[in-house]
């Protein structure tokens, strides 16, 4: 039999609901049996009654369901050309997402990106959605990488683990003008963000840059936008990892690489 | 066209739920041109993510879901020094708070006038800007959006134990406040046997 004090604690989750059948009839038992009980029930029933249904209830601006709408309806229609126009589609994500000074930004981005030769379009890629906040989505390396496995068309094969200085913010499939890519962000331990981007090694295209073969492999480093991109390939994927800060690109290898790998990237470092 | 017949599928599923996501937004910007960016990045965001991710049925939970997290990456950068999850409080803990009876004037307001509700309601109003934001947000997720416990720990991102434990502290602070409000000098027609030792 429950006690006073158990039903007590109780009281709140069987006037919400929560409580399954067993628990409900312990309850109703009791209240059965306890006058005292049964009145702090009638009186909490009241009140939450009462506490709902004064709550007051506030709209939306009149305006704000037609303003999403018609933001929907340009998404939609900027997905369908970004198979065509992948720098319209990035342009267009950062106009909605950086207000304000954003607009401003986006002039510059669109002139730049005209002036300038493109590095690589899976470089391009990187660095855009570098610039998006971060999406705080799944936290936990090995689930990442397994749910964007499922939406890819390559085999998502990365050692992506949990590191102190690197803290995984999420992740999501990006897609370009070729195919889909795997898309992961991370905040580092002093504030900084650090972004990676994983695709086929033929999508990953030409990559310019200064080259640094480093461990049998040949990397690039190049800078884009303002921010640090360090792209290269193996036999099985191509890679390109986007920082704020040029320090911390050696730092974010530790994404996959554990500590044991830190000789290794100390040395990397000096080669940056 | 394909893709305006999913836009709208989308819409019919999610723009019922706007005023209950601005409210919440409100709840947690403060402000109402904030309120209205995030609930529109919100819908934005739910739209890419809709035929991506598997969602389930239940859209207004994972809305509420979109929302904070875009709250807390956008709004609040330094994630640490606002979290709507922290202090994970164990539900023993809820003995340490006295409990609370509900302010008798409440029960005569089935049978009040217009204008005692009318007060009341102002009571309430008052009663919610005062709770700290983080016991705010549980109540308005449980008893203005209607979510269970399961769901609002979803939303907040913490434990079952902790909305339960804050669902009982936030109300239990309304009833003081609504007391301390009215003042009334009645009694309660039954007194409570002592229940704690």
């Amino acid at each position: 039999m429950y006690d006073c004090l158990t039903i007590m604690k109780l009281l709140y989750p069987y006037l919400d609901g929560e409580l399954d059948v067993k628990e409900s009839l312990r309850v109703q038992v009791h209240l059965e049996e306890c006058p005292y009980c049964l009145e702090v029930f009638k009186y909490e029933r009241e009140f939450l009654k009462t506490l709902k249904s004064s709550i007051p209830v506030v709209k939306a601006p009149d305006d704000l369901r037609g303003r999403v709408s018609a933001a929907l309806a340009r998404e939609g229609a900027s997905t369908r050309r970004a198979r065509f126009w992948p720098i319209l589609k990035s342009a267009e994500a950062l106009r909605r997402v950086v207000a304000g000074v954003g607009a401003v930004f986006l002039t510059g981005v669109l002139a730049y990106g005209l002036l300038n030769r493109s590095p690589g379009e899976q470089i391009e890629l990187a660095v855009k959605n570098h610039q998006l906040p971060y999406e705080a989505t799944v936290a936990e390396p090995r689930v990442l990488v397994q749910r964007l496995g499922q939406d890819l068309d390559f085999p998502l094969e990365i050692p992506l683990e949990e590191t102190r200085e690197m803290k995984l913010r999420g992740g999501r499939v990006i897609h370009g003008g070729q195919g889909a890519s795997a898309f992961m962000n991370w905040e580092s331990d002093t504030g900084g963000k650090v972004s990676l981007l994983v695709t086929t090694p033929a999508r990953l295209g030409g990559i310019g840059g200064k080259k640094i073969p480093f461990e049998n492999l040949e990397f690039h480093l190049m800078r884009y936008m303002g921010y640090y991109a360090l792209a290269w390939r193996d036999k099985k994927l191509g890679y390109v990892l986007v920082s704020d800060r040029k320090e911390e690109i050696a730092a974010a290898c530790l994404v996959c690489h554990s500590g044991e790998d830190a000789r290794a990237i100390s040395e990397f470092r000096r080669h940056i | 066209m394909r893709e305006k017949a999913i836009r709208e599928k989308f819409e019919a599923l999610t723009l019922q739920h706007l005023d209950a996501l601005y409210q919440f937004a409100l709840l947690l910007t403060r402000e109402r041109h904030h309120a209205e960016d995030l609930v529109h990045e919100t819908y934005l965001r739910a739209y890419r993510f809709y035929n991506r991710f598997e969602c389930g049925t239940n859209y207004k939970a994972w809305l509420f879901t979109i929302l904070r997290n875009i709250f807390i990456n956008e709004f609040h950068h330094r994630a640490r020094e606002v979290s709507l999850s922290d202090m994970d409080i164990d539900i023993e803990e809820v003995n340490e708070e006295r409990y609370e009876s509900p302010p008798t004037s409440m029960r005569l307001l089935s049978a009040g006038s217009m204008a005692e509700k009318g007060i009341f309601r102002a009571d309430i109003e008052k009663a919610l800007n005062d709770l700290p934001e983080r016991l705010r947000a549980v109540v308005m997720l449980k008893d203005v959006g209607g979510f269970d416990y399961k769901e609002i720990a979803d939303i907040l991102g913490c434990p079952v134990g902790t909305v339960m434990s804050r669902l009982w502290r936030s109300r239990n602070f309304l009833k003081k406040s609504l007391k301390d409000y009215r003042q009334m000098g009645q009694r309660p027609k039954v007194r409570m046997r002592q229940v704690h030792p």
